[in-house]
C-alpha cells in the first residue's frame, strides 16, 4: 500500500494530493454504514451509521473525532504529525468498530452478527493512504520504517488479543475456523517461500547467463515471457497433467509430495511465474554496472570470479532485489489461486467463503494476504534502500 | 623499463594502434599525447593485456608480458583508469587496498600502506579512509585513483588522463605532488594526456600520436625546438614556444651571484621557472631581478639577457 512518489516530490504539498481523496472518503464514511447488524440469519443486515444519535452501536462523538483526525491530515502540517494523526485515526476506527459491536451484541442473541460495513473500510483505507503518504514523504531511514511496520503489526496483534474486537463477526468467524486459519497461514508461507527458493536458484544464474550471452537471452526471454502471460488457472491445469503422470510413473516421487493436484503444481507454477522478473532484473542489474568499473577491476588484476562477487554482484544487488520484491509480492497474491487445485494457503478460506457466500470467511482469507504483501513491500523496500544509500559496506 | 615493439591493434578493420615501438627506461615518465581517438588508451590497455595486441610485443623489465598470466601481470602494474573508476560500494580505504588484498597482504600491512598513501596525497586517513568515494570532490577522487594504482608499490604505472577535468590550480598542485612522489620512488610511468602543459610539466619525454602512430618522441625541449612538419607542429603549437621552453628551466640554473639590500619591487625564488621570471621582468621593467631564498635573503640575480638567450632559437 505504499504510494510511489518520485524522490524530487518529497517536499511537495502532499495535503493537496490527499485532498483529492478526501471528498469521496468523507462521503463514504458518512453515508455508508459503518457496521452492519443482523439479528438472525433470516433478515438481511441493518446498517449502522456512526453519527446518528440514539441508534445502538452508533457513536456520534467518536464519529466526530474520526472526521476531525482525518481532516487534520489534510492540513499542511509536518509529515511526522500527519503520520501520527493518520495512525491515531486508524486505531480509533478499529476501536469504534469493536465498541459498536459490543453495544449491539449486548442485547442480541448469540447467533446475531455484527460485520464491518463500507463506512469502516472507506475510513480505514483513507487513513492508511494518508499514513503511507506521510511515511513515504518523511523518507525515513530503512530501520525506522521496519520499526514502524513492527509497531503497527504489534498494535494490531494487541488489539486482536485484547478481546475488545471479539464481538465482530470476522473474529467470530476466526474462532470457528482457527485451525483452518493456521493451516492456511502455514500453507501460504510454504507456497511463497517454496517457490521463491527454486526461483532464485534458477533465476539468478540464468539472469547472469542471459546478461553475458545474447544467444541464451534470445532463447530464454521469449519462453519466460510466454510463461508470464499464461493465466494462472490455465497454468495450474497444464501442470496437473505432467506432474500427475510423473507421480503415477514413480510412486517414490508421490511420497515426496509430487502430484497432479495439491501444493506441488502450485509451487511449480509460482516458480515459473517468478522467473521472468528475477531473470529480467538480474540482467538489468548486471547491465547497469558501469563498464569502466569492470575495466578498473580487471585492470587491477581481479579474476572473473572476484570481479563477479566483489564488484558486479554488489553493484547489481539493488536492482536484483527489486525483482525479488516484485516476485514475492506477486506470489503472495497469486498463491491464493493455488487453493483451486488443493494447494492450500489462504485461498482455501477465500474460496470456501465464496462458496458459502460467507463474506467474513472471504475477508479472513483476504486480509492476511494484504497484510503479508504490505509487510513484504516494506521489508524489501527498506533493504533495497539501505543498499542504495549504502555506499561502503 | 618498458619496451614496446611493433604493437598493432585493429578494431573491425579500423587500425587503432599502428606498428608502435618505443622504450621507457626505468624511472622515466613518458607522456603519450594526441587528439581524441588516436589510440592512446588502446596502447595502454595492450600494455597490461586488457586488450590483446594483433601483432607486436611488450616487454616489462625484460619479461614478455604475453608470457605472464594476465591477472598476475596486472597486479604488478599500477593502472589509473580514464575517468577514475573508484568502486562506489567500497570506502576510500577499501578502494586503495584493492591490489594489496588481491596480493594477499595481511590486514595490518594493507592498512598501514593505505594510511601512508592517504597522507602522501595530503588527505587525513582517519577522516577520508572510511568515506564513500561519492563523498569526495572530483580532485580528491582523482588523488584516490592514483593512490589506488600505487598501493602495491608497482615499478610501472600506467595513467590514463589522471588529472583530467580539474581546475588549473588543483591540477597544478596534484601534478606537483605526483612529480615529487614519482621522482622519490623512481617509478616508470606512461602518462596519457591531451593537455600539452601537463606533458611538459611531468614528462621526461613526450610521444606525439596521431591515428595510431607515434610521429615523434623527444624531450620537451627538443620537441619544442624541433617539431616535425605537419601534425606535430600543429599539436605542439608554435605561438608560445619560447615561453614554454622557459617554463622548462629553473631560475637557480641561471642565477648570477649577487648580494645587497632586500628589494622593493618584483623578485623571484630559486625554484621558480624562467617563464615566471620573464613575466615579472616584463612587469617590472629593467634588466635584472633579485633572487630571494626562503629566508628573505638576496642570493643572486637573474638577468634578462640570460632569459632571452635560453628562450631564443639559438640556445
Ligand atoms: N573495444 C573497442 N572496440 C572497437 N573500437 C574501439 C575499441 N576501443 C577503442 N576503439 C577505437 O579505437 C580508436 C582509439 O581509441 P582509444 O580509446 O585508444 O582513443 P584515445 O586516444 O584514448 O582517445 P581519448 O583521448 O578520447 O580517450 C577509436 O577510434 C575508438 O573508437
Ligand atoms: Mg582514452
Amino acid at each position: 500500500m505504499s504510494i510511489a512518489i518520485p524522490a524530487g516530490d518529497r517536499r511537495a504539498p502532499s495535503w493537496r494530493v490527499a485532498a483529492v481523496f478526501a471528498v469521496p472518503a468523507a462521503l463514504g464514511a458518512s453515508l455508508l454504514p459503518f457496521l452492519s447488524f443482523r439479528p438472525n440469519r433470516i433478515v438481511s443486515g441493518e446498517g449502522i451509521l456512526l453519527w446518528r444519535p440514539g441508534t445502538v452501536g452508533a457513536e456520534p462523538l467518536g464519529w466526530a473525532a474520526l472526521i476531525g483526525l482525518a481532516a487534520l491530515t489534510l492540513l499542511p502540517l509536518p509529515q511526522a504529525a500527519r503520520l501520527a494523526l493518520a495512525l491515531a485515526g486508524a486505531a480509533l476506527t478499529v476501536a469504534l468498530a469493536g465498541q459498536g459491536a459490543n453495544a449491539l451484541m449486548a442485547e442480541a442473541p448469540d447467533f446475531a452478527r455484527v460485520s464491518l460495513g463500507g463506512g469502516f473500510w472507506v475510513a480505514l483505507a483513507f487513513l492508511a493512504l494518508a499514513a503511507a503518504d506521510a511515511a513515504a514523504r518523511l523518507a525515513l531511514a530503512p530501520l525506522v520504517r521496519i520499526g514502524l511496520l513492527a509497531g503497527v503489526f504489534g498494535a494490531a496483534a494487541l488489539a486482536l488479543g485484547s478481546g475488545a474486537l471479539d464481538r465482530l463477526s470476522i473474529l467470530q468467524e476466526y474462532d470457528a475456523n482457527a485451525d483452518a486459519f493456521d493451516a492456511a497461514f502455514a500453507g501460504h508461507l510454504k507456497l511463497v517461500l517454496g517457490s521463491l527458493v527454486p526461483a532464485l536458484l534458477i533465476g539468478l544464474p540464468l539472469g547472469r547467463l542471459c546478461h553475458a550471452s545474447p544467444r541464451a537471452r534470445a532463447v530464454a526471454v521469449p519462453v519466460l515471457n510466454l510463461l508470464q502471460t499464461t493465466p494462472s488457472i490455465a497454468m495450474f491445469g497444464l501442470l496437473m497433467v505432467p506432474l500427475g503422470a510423473l507421480a503415477a510413473a514413480w510412486p517414490g516421487l508421490r511420497d515426496l509430495g509430487v502430484a497432479g493436484i495439491g501444493a506441488a503444481p502450485a509451487i511449480v507454477a509460482l516458480t515459473l511465474y517468478s522467473l521472468l522478473p528475477i531473470v529480467a532484473n538480474t540482467m538489468a542489474g548486471f547491465a547497469a554496472v558501469p563498464a569502466h568499473l569492470r575495466e578498473a577491476g580487471r585492470g587491477m588484476g581481479m579474476g572473473r570470479r572476484r570481479l563477479l562477487w566483489q564488484v558486479e554482484a554488489p553493484l547489481a544487488a539493488p536492482v536484483i532485489l527489486t525483482g525479488i520484491r516484485i516476485v514475492v509480492v506477486q506470489n503472495i497474491g497469486l498463491a491464493a489461486v493455488a487453493a483451486l487445485i488443493g494447494g492450500g494457503g489462504f485461498g482455501t478460506l477465500v474460496f470456501r467463503g465464496m462458496g458459502q457466500t460467507a463474506m467474513d470467511l472471504v475477508l479472513l482469507g483476504t486480509l492476511p494476504i494484504v497484510a503479508m504483501a504490505i509487510a513484504a513491500t516494506v521489508l524489501f523496500d527498506a533493504a533495497i534502500d539501505s543498499l542504495n544509500r549504502g555506499g561502503p559496506r | 623499463m618498458i619496451e614496446v615493439e611493433n604493437l598493432t591493434k585493429r578494431f573491425d578493420g579500423v587500425t587503432a594502434v599502428d606498428d608502435l615501438s618505443f622504450t621507457v627506461p626505468e624511472g622515466e615518465v613518458l607522456a603519450l599525447v594526441g587528439t581524441s581517438g588516436c589510440g592512446k588508451s588502446t596502447t595502454l590497455r595492450m600494455l597490461n593485456r586488457l586488450i590483446e595486441p594483433d601483432r607486436g610485443r611488450v616487454l616489462i623489465d625484460g619479461l614478455d608480458a604475453a608470457a605472464t598470466p594476465p591477472e598476475k601481470l596486472r597486479q604488478g602494474i599500477g593502472y589509473v583508469i580514464q575517468g577514475v573508476g573508484l568502486f562506489p560500494h567500497w570506502s576510500v580505504a577499501q578502494n586503495i587496498g584493492t591490489v594489496p588484498r588481491l596480493l594477499g597482504w595481511d590486514r595490518a600491512r594493507t592498512e598501514a600502506r593505505t594510511r601512508e598513501l592517504l597522507e602522501l596525497f595530503g588527505l587525513d586517513p582517519d577522516e577520508f579512509g572510511p568515506k564513500p568515494p561519492a563523498a569526495l570532490s572530483g580532485g580528491q577522487q582523482q588523488r584516490i585513483g592514483v593512490a589506488r594504482a600505487m598501493a602495491a608499490e608497482p615499478a610501472v604505472l600506467l595513467m590514463d588522463e589522471p588529472f583530467g577535468a580539474l581546475d588549473p590550480v588543483t591540477r597544478a598542485r596534484l601534478q606537483e605532488e605526483f612529480a615529487q612522489i614519482q621522482r622519490r620512488r623512481g617509478i616508470t610511468v606512461i602518462l596519457v594526456t591531451h593537455d600539452m602543459d601537463e606533458a611538459f610539466r611531468l614528462a621526461d619525454r613526450i610521444a606525439v600520436m596521431d591515428q595510431g602512430k607515434i610521429l615523434q618522441v623527444d624531450t620537451p625541449e627538443r620537441l619544442l625546438r624541433g617539431p616535425r612538419e605537419g601534425f606535430v607542429r600543429q599539436f605542439v603549437g608554435l605561438d608560445d614556444r619560447a615561453l614554454r621552453i622557459l617554463s622548462l628551466h629553473r631560475v637557480s640554473e641561471y642565477a648570477h651571484p649577487a648580494s645587497g639590500a632586500a628589494p622593493v619591487g618584483q623578485w623571484v625564488g630559486p625554484g621558480d621557472t624562467l617563464r615566471e621570471a620573464a613575466s615579472r621582468l616584463i612587469w617590472q621593467g629593467g634588466d635584472s631581478l633579485p633572487v630571494i631564498d626562503g629566508d628573505d635573503r638576496v642570493v643572486g640575480e637573474i638577468r634578462a639577457a640570460d632569459i632571452w638567450r635560453v628562450g631564443g632559437r639559438g640556445a
